[in-house]
């Protein structure tokens, strides 16, 4: 039973497809060979894991640059709302509730759950709508501020020219959760908790680069755009952590984009 | 010309790797070589193949599930095999895997071009042996 479970759980390293397809075959397999042996056991489950993220790796590879980048822009729009709705929130715990903040996390939250559920396209537009209503992009934007949101308004048109191909599912709503609880968390007045929550993020990133540099590439643009608009405002004990981050950035966007350019290559090869 | 170039493509997507699956122009790797001469017999499902495999090459070749699942299903997509319909046995589910003509004439010519490497040095070094022996 332990052991069927054990595998079950490798399984999961597989796209659903291949799992629905193979997975109990491969269960069956990985049990039989198993059945005496508890080394058996790890190097076959870390078998199917591999076996899997190669699976993964391919797959994304099979989609093209073009399809990468740009649902790369997608998911940097996803974190780039999330962060937008954490900032709002924390600010309403600090500064207290205002009716003002509570329209705008409104609409944050609304368009958040358009693009985890896959309205992508009416989300980008609703978050290209939002950037022109509230700050910086009102009537009051300095250059400073529009080269602040020109990461964030470069992923937004191409989520609304090619948005991520993947079913609606209602189930991603549940994203929502982990930003709450974020958002509820006490955090520093200046710069919120945004860049430990890209932090966290970003490793998620690093850990699937060898099969997706999708979510490393978004969290790259992401930090471009935070960095560019904290760096200057938050405390100089701050500072040598931005610093840090920037560096780790670079060296994450270097890293994704050699790995695009290698799974591109072996697919074409 | 054209039918061997693509027969070596085809050998390459079916040497797997964890950096460079596809190359153009490689051998069969062992195991994907194994796993196919495992089927030369008749149909196997996954865990025969395995068996197999390891019988074939005296018990050098250990071919896990996550690689065997791999290298079958580039080799499906090749039109190498052809998978059964699934069905269940001792409570384990199961789908037997074919070779097809392609994948014997596949086979053939590893087999071929292995004979040809092994005969070129094993010859050779029998002709160096006698000269440092005399």
């Amino acid at each position: 039973m332990i052991r069927e479970r054990i595998g079950q759980a490798a399984l999961r390293a597989y796209p659903p497809a291949v799992r629905q397809a193979r997975g109990l075959e491969m269960l069956g397999m990985l049990l039989d060979t198993v059945e005496r042996s508890r080394v058996a056991l790890v190097r076959e489950s870390g078998s199917l894991v591999l076996g899997g993220l190669r699976e993964r790796r391919a797959i994304t590879a099979r989609a093209g640059t073009r399809r990468l980048v740009a649902d790369s822009c997608c998911q940097a729009v996803m974190i780039f709302l999330m962060l937008w709705l954490i900032r709002g929130l924390n600010r309403q715990g600090i500064a207290g509730a205002s009716r003002q903040l509570l329209v705008q996390d409104v609409v944050a939250v609304a368009i958040l759950a358009c693009a985890l559920v896959g309205y992508e396209r009416i989300a980008a537009i609703g978050g290209l709508a939002a950037l022109i209503a509230y700050d910086p992009l009102g009537p009051h934007t300095q250059l400073l501020g529009l080269a602040q949101v020109l990461v964030p308004i470069a992923c937004l048109l191409v989520m609304v020219r090619a948005p991520q191909r993947r079913p609606r599912d209602p189930r991603q709503l549940l994203w929502l959760m982990p930003v709450f609880v974020v958002a509820a968390l006490p955090a520093d007045a200046q710069v919120g908790l945004l860049p430990e929550v890209l932090a966290v993020m970003s490793v998620g990133g690093l850990l699937r680069l060898l099969h997706d540099p999708r979510l490393a590439i978004a969290c790259s643009l992401v930090w471009i755009t935070v960095l560019s608009a904290y760096a200057g405002r938050s405390a100089p004990a701050r500072l040598g952590l931005l610093d840090l981050a920037a560096v780790a950035a670079g060296l994450m966007l270097t890293v994704a984009a050699r790995r695009l350019w290698i799974m591109r290559h072996n697919a074409t090869a | 010309m054209r039918s061997n170039s693509s027969r070596n493509r085809r050998a390459a997507r079916l040497t797997i790797g964890w950096l460079s699956t596809y190359r153009v122009g490689m051998e069969l790797r062992p195991p994907s070589y194994f796993a196919l001469a495992a089927l030369i017999d008749g149909p196997l499902h996954g865990y025969a193949i395995a068996q197999r495999a390891r019988e074939l090459s005296g018990g050098q070749i250990r071919v896990s599930t996550g690689t065997l699942y791999a290298l079958l299903e580039r080799a499906l997509s090749e039109s190498l095999v052809i998978a059964g319909e699934p069905y269940v046995e001792g409570g384990r589910q199961r789908r037997d895997y074919t070779l097809t003509p392609a994948g014997r004439a596949l086979l053939a010519e590893e087999a071929a071009r292995l004979a040809h490497a092994a005969r070129a040095v094993s010859g050779r070094l029998s002709a160096t042996s006698k000269a440092v022996l005399t």
